[in-house]
């Protein structure tokens, strides 16, 4: 019984904390209808910023709450509002999405080089040192003040926003915002508030967090993402269901972690818990009218290469790489490979998100049950172990499809990342998989007759394959099933009445995605030689997407560049100390960039297009990209 | 009356996209006017709307509020300066009371909100008994008469209606259109965009045609009203 | 070819449909008039399967396909388009076209036989100078063309049009009127719901009129312009001709 008791204090607790980092979340997004994924990292760097005050400055306890708390974290919300999230009034959820993990990473990144991650810090608990007995179990007071400060905050909102004018104006707002603007209200300034009150809860949720757990980057911005499940049961809307849904959350956690048998595997289970709720809750809980509309379609999509073409340019590229290859030096020789593996991991992006248009954000995942399967099988270094890797990538990828396959956009993309998540958790850092700290051993295919072992065959290798699939997809979009693809993506509707099953489609597509990232796995491996527990985090998976992003998803020739990027980066934080976590400020950045050319860096028009366009159009004609001087939108596309 | 008038249109082009869809309209609403806008579907009503209240900018012509051009892209301004406007299908806010409804419209106004809610329980009595009610959940009837509360609770200068029949029983639309005669009675100038030609017709005092984003016909409402008759349910253009 | 029987829809405690009846015979244009909200698009959803009944039948061929999801029933010969268009707007209006033809069928395409029938329908539904162009950026009357297109590409035995004339000027509109006569003569039952009244009358040979969610009125152009009912729910009625009943109760939709 006291056993039961005590877990349900700390279950409590931490499902007051989720509550918290829920409700913020709820409250941004029904106010400026933007889910924020960078909501963990705005709390992080709260954390992080009462530290510097209270601790590394020495100021007071209560100023510097203040200052964190209704300062800092209030005025951050707005500016984001105001600087990134208010040009994206009428975005697609992929823009959106992009372009706060976008904003994640470059919080990440800030913080990284303001507070230097190999020092470590502490952040004392409130009232440390203090505890009182409730029935026979010891509770903190910080505990206790976790619990009171939610309770606080959850019903100071519900007054606020039932009993206050400005509170009924921003439900005003949220309902009908042109509405609203016409009693005098206005959306913007609303947007404005409720990022500010999300910036804020967040900020309470990390300063309460980080005392109970470490005063970590990474752990402060993931553990929010806990925070997604409860959000959801609330169906992103309902703020006391969503209260408690953060409470049920810890609960759950908690009991699974003190009642399920402590066997090899389940010993992991805590870390999971949350992400296998948010799963069940995604699929669980009816879709509710999600605010934002169908797919927002660039008004120009890439042009797609013909076969010659492609061809050609896939024959110039190896025949580049295999004279190139031979003056570059080993370490050059790596960091190449490296891009290169990550490249064909990455075209498994342009089928899945550039194409069919449905975001996943464990790519990285697949990839490394490819290079698991490759280092298990036959030795690790066979034919064998290839279509292994393919197939053991390709058949999860069905599996996770299956029940998320009726999700679309957000929903989709929050069942992808607690996939990832949980997988990170339940099997990467599984002691069982990689072994202890140590990683597995991944061989090269052989091909009789040629030797894959040096660095520069290798890399003509990659080379080739990522030429070989390259081609293929831009094959496949030409396809039938690209057009398909591309139909599901543009709208839903339009596809069903056509005849297209589009359960399958989904099915397909997210198969062969997977497939192929677990092939990118593979080479990935063989390109290392071996992968570690951390080689697949959630994090890459996310700044993988946002590579593909920027350079363009819809093109082969920007996967080319993004996986290369990805590669450089940490080489250039090797030479140049200074720079170090560019990658992750530059990611950021160039993600949020997004919301301004959604068709990435390589997928504008060249020159070349420009002109032939400006023939087509004759004199007199008006330019077809050229906005409209009107208000509105012309064609609503997809419903 | 002298002075300018309430709401003045001039050779008004308006496009989506490359499509243009207002070919050049001229209209004219003096102060205390009642203009009924009639015309079948995709004839351009809606959009001379919305020309009219500066949520779509012309691409050519002039629009007049009173004695300055129309604000663009700014409901906020137009409501400060007494136009109401009603807009198709949804002029309440869902999930607030009856009450905070009421509220809302006085937002920024100097109106008390004793008085807010005697002006609209008092003409709609119905309301009244359901003012803790979510403004949602009401009958499509009542949703109309809430929103019409928004006239008579916020002292417009100008009040734009489009399409508030829609939908309703004719029971309904005929108590919602007593409201507007009385509101016309006030001297409120009005415009009203309405497919149900005999009702808008009935409290108007001045009538045009739209169809194929022309105006084809104005002048008085009587002869005005045995010529739609032929556009809506026999010929599509007179012209 | 297609038979309605007695369905209703409710959204909430909001009657959309109550008890609506038709068929829509092959080789006949069928049209379907009634003011906003009356329930057409309503009526398309339950027909082609996106909007499932809470009472009543929907039968294909004497075949009940209630039940049956949209691309299913698009592959027993289902076509439709939508109010607010449901384009691919990412493809060409050749590809929209293309993806229509080969949905649902298993068989290689042999000496770019698809390919023809793609030009075939372009010509058609007069797109050919604009068959390369990406979808969304035509304009809405070209791109009504693009979803009429295809449907047509699916090869249907019964076609619904959801306003397929608006924004399509008036030469348009006159092609759109004999394609429509021209596919009912190849055998396709057409169910056209049209605010054009003009053209509704020129091409239907039988009409229905929706209000309310409900039927009041049937039968062929003449008949039901002449109905003072139509007149009524089209024109409305004149204000205080009528005496304010004492239940003067909830006004549907909304």
């Amino acid at each position: 019984m006291s056993e039961f008791l005590a877990l349900s204090v700390v279950g409590i607790v931490a499902g007051c904390i989720y509550a918290l980092t829920a409700m913020g979340l709820v409250v941004t997004y029904t106010t400026s209808g933007i889910f924020n994924f960078a909501h963990g990292a705005i709390g992080m760097v709260a954390a992080f910023m009462y530290w510097e005050l209270s601790v590394n400055q020495g100021l007071p306890t209560p100023l510097a709450l203040v200052l964190v708390l209704f300062v800092f974290a209030p005025l951050m919300g707005a500016l984001i509002e105001r600087v990134l999230m208010r040009p994206l009034h009428g975005a697609s959820v992929e823009t959106t999405l992009t372009v706060t993990i976008g904003l994640l990473l470059l919080l990440i990144g800030l913080a990284t080089i303001i507070w230097d991650p190999t020092t470590s810090r502490v952040l004392p608990q409130f009232f440390a040192g203090n505890s009182v007995s409730i029935l026979g179990v010891v509770v903190t007071w910080h505990q206790l003040t976790v619990v009171i400060v939610a309770a606080a905050v959850a019903v100071g909102m519900r007054l606020f926003l039932f009993r206050t004018r400005p509170g009924t104006a921003m439900r005003a707002v949220v309902d009908d915002p042109e509405l609203a603007s016409m009693a005098g209200a206005s959306p913007a300034r609303f947007g404005q508030y409720g990022w500010a009150i999300g910036a804020f809860l967040a900020a309470l949720a990390g300063i309460l967090l980080a005392p109970l757990v470490t005063l970590d980057i990474n752990t402060l911005t993931l553990l929010v993402i806990n925070g997604y499940a409860a959000a959801l049961v609330g169906r992103l809307k309902n703020l006391p269901l969503t209260f408690a849904g953060g409470v049920v959350l810890g609960l759950v956690e908690s009991y699974a972690v003190g009642y399920l048998p402590t066997g090899t595997l389940l010993s992991q289970i805590k870390p999971v818990v949350p992400m296998v709720f948010l799963f069940i809750v995604i699929l669980v809980v009816p879709q509710g009218r999600l605010r934002a509309a169908g797919r927002a379609i660039a008004l120009r999509v890439p042009r797609v290469a013909g076969w010659r073409e492609s061809v050609i340019a896939g024959v110039v590229f190896v025949a580049i790489t295999w004279v190139v290859s031979a003056h570059l030096s080993s370490t050059n020789l790596a960091t190449a490979g490296h891009g290169m593996a990550f490249a064909i991991i990455m075209l498994s992006l342009v089928l899945l998100v550039g194409y069919g248009g449905q975001v996943s954000l464990c790519q990285l995942t697949f990839a490394g049950l490819g290079a698991f399967a490759m280092g298990e099988v036959a030795g690790g270094g066979s034919w064998l172990g290839v279509l292994a890797g393919i197939g053991l990538a390709g058949a999860v990828g069905a599996l996770v499809a299956l029940p998320a396959i009726r999700l679309r956009g957000l929903y989709l993309a929050l069942s992808t990342l607690a996939f990832a998540e949980a997988m990170d958790f339940a099997f990467f850092q599984n002691t069982n998989v990689f072994g202890t700290g140590s990683a597995l051993t991944v061989g090269r295919v052989h091909i009789p007759g040629i030797s894959l072992q040096s660095p520069r065959a290798f890399l003509v290798l990659l080379a080739v394959v990522f030429v070989v699939v390259g081609i293929g997809v831009l094959a496949v979009r030409r396809s039938a099933f690209g057009r398909r693809l591309v139909a599901m993506g543009d709208s839903p509707s339009g596809t069903a009445t056509v005849g297209i099953n589009i359960t399958r489609t989904k099915l397909v597509v997210f198969t062969a995605s997977a497939a192929l990232a677990g092939l990118g796995g593979v080479l990935y491996g063989g390109q290392q030689n071996q992968v570690g527990a951390n080689d697949f985090q959630l994090l890459y998976s996310l700044t993988l997407l946002l590579l593909a992003s920027v350079w363009g998803i819809k093109t082969v020739t920007g996967m080319l560049f993004a996986g290369l990027l990805f590669a450089i980066f940490p080489v250039i934080q090797s030479h140049v100390p200074a720079l170090r976590d560019l990658l992750y400020l530059a990611v950021g950045l160039g993600a949020i960039s997004i919301g301004r050319n959604p068709n990435g860096v390589m997928g504008g028009k060249t020159p070349l297009e420009r002109w032939r366009d400006r023939r087509a159009a004759g004199p007199g004609q008006p330019d077809a990209t050229a906005t409209a001087d009107v208000v509105e939108e012309p064609t609503r596309v997809a419903g | 009356m002298s002075g300018p008038p309430a709401l003045e249109l001039r050779g008004v082009r308006a496009c989506y996209g490359r499509i243009e869809v207002l070919h050049g309209v001229d209209l004219t609403v003096p102060v205390g006017g009642v203009l009924a806008l009639l015309g079948p579907n995709g004839a351009g009503k809606t959009t001379t709307l919305k020309v009219a209240c500066g949520r779509m900018r012309p691409t050519a012509g002039e629009v007049r509020l009173g004695d300055a051009p129309v604000p663009t892209r700014s409901p906020d301004g137009l409501a400060r300066k007494g136009v109401c406007i009603i807009p198709e299908g949804r002029g309440v806010f869902p999930n607030l009371s009856v009450t905070e409804n009421l509220r809302m419209w006085t937002y920024r106004g100097s109106v008390a909100r004793s008085e807010v809610e005697e002006r609209a329980f008092g003409r709609f009595p119905r309301l009244r008994d359901r003012r803790g009610q979510l403004a949602g959940t009401l009958s499509g009837g009542e949703q109309q008469m809430l929103a019409i509360s928004r006239a008579l609770t916020t002292n417009p200068t100008f009040l734009l209606l489009d399409e508030i029949s829609m939908g309703l029983a004719p029971i309904v639309v005929s108590e919602l259109y007593e409201v507007v005669a009385q509101l016309a009675a006030e001297g409120i100038a009005i415009v009203i965009v309405e497919q149900f030609v005999r009702t808008a017709l009935g409290v108007a005092d001045r009538a045009a045609i739209m169809a194929q984003g022309r105006i084809q016909l104005e002048g008085d409402p009587r002869e005005v009203g045995d010529a739609v008759v032929d556009i809506y349910l026999r010929k599509a253009s007179t012209s | 070819m297609l038979r309605v029987d007695e369905v209703s829809v409710s959204f909430g405690g909001v009657q959309a449909l109550g008890g609506v009846s038709l068929e829509s015979r092959a080789g006949a244009v069928t049209g379907l008039i009634g003011p906003n909200g009356a329930g057409k698009t309503t009526l398309f959803n339950v027909v082609t399967g996106f909007q499932r009944p809470n009472r009543g039948q929907v039968s294909m061929d004497g075949r009940e396909i209630t039940a049956l999801r949209p691309h299913t029933r698009a592959r027993l010969g289902v076509g439709r388009t939508f109010q607010r268009l449901e384009l691919f707007g990412s493809l060409s209006a050749r590809e929209n076209i293309l993806v229509g033809i080969e949905a649902g069928r298993g068989r290689p395409d042999h000496g770019g036989v698809r390919r023809r029938q793609a030009e075939e329908i372009l010509e058609r539904v007069g797109l050919q100078t604009v068959a390369e162009r990406q979808a969304n950026t035509l304009s809405t009357g070209k791109a009504r063309l693009v979803e009429l297109g295809r449907a047509l590409a699916t090869r249907p035995k019964l076609l619904l049009l959801d306003e397929p004339s608006s924004g399509l000027d008036q030469s348009e509109t006159d092609t759109l009127g004999k394609l429509l006569t021209a596919l009912a003569g190849e055998g396709i039952a057409v169910l056209l719901v049209e605010h054009d009244v003009e053209l509704v009358m020129r091409v239907c040979d039988q009409v229905y009129v929706l209000d309310f969610g409900q039927i009041i009125a049937a039968g062929n152009p003449v008949e039901v312009q002449a109905d003072p009912r139509v007149q009524l729910a089209y024109l409305g009625a004149d204000v205080g001709t009528e005496p304010p009943a004492p239940d003067s109760g909830a006004g549907v939709g909304g």
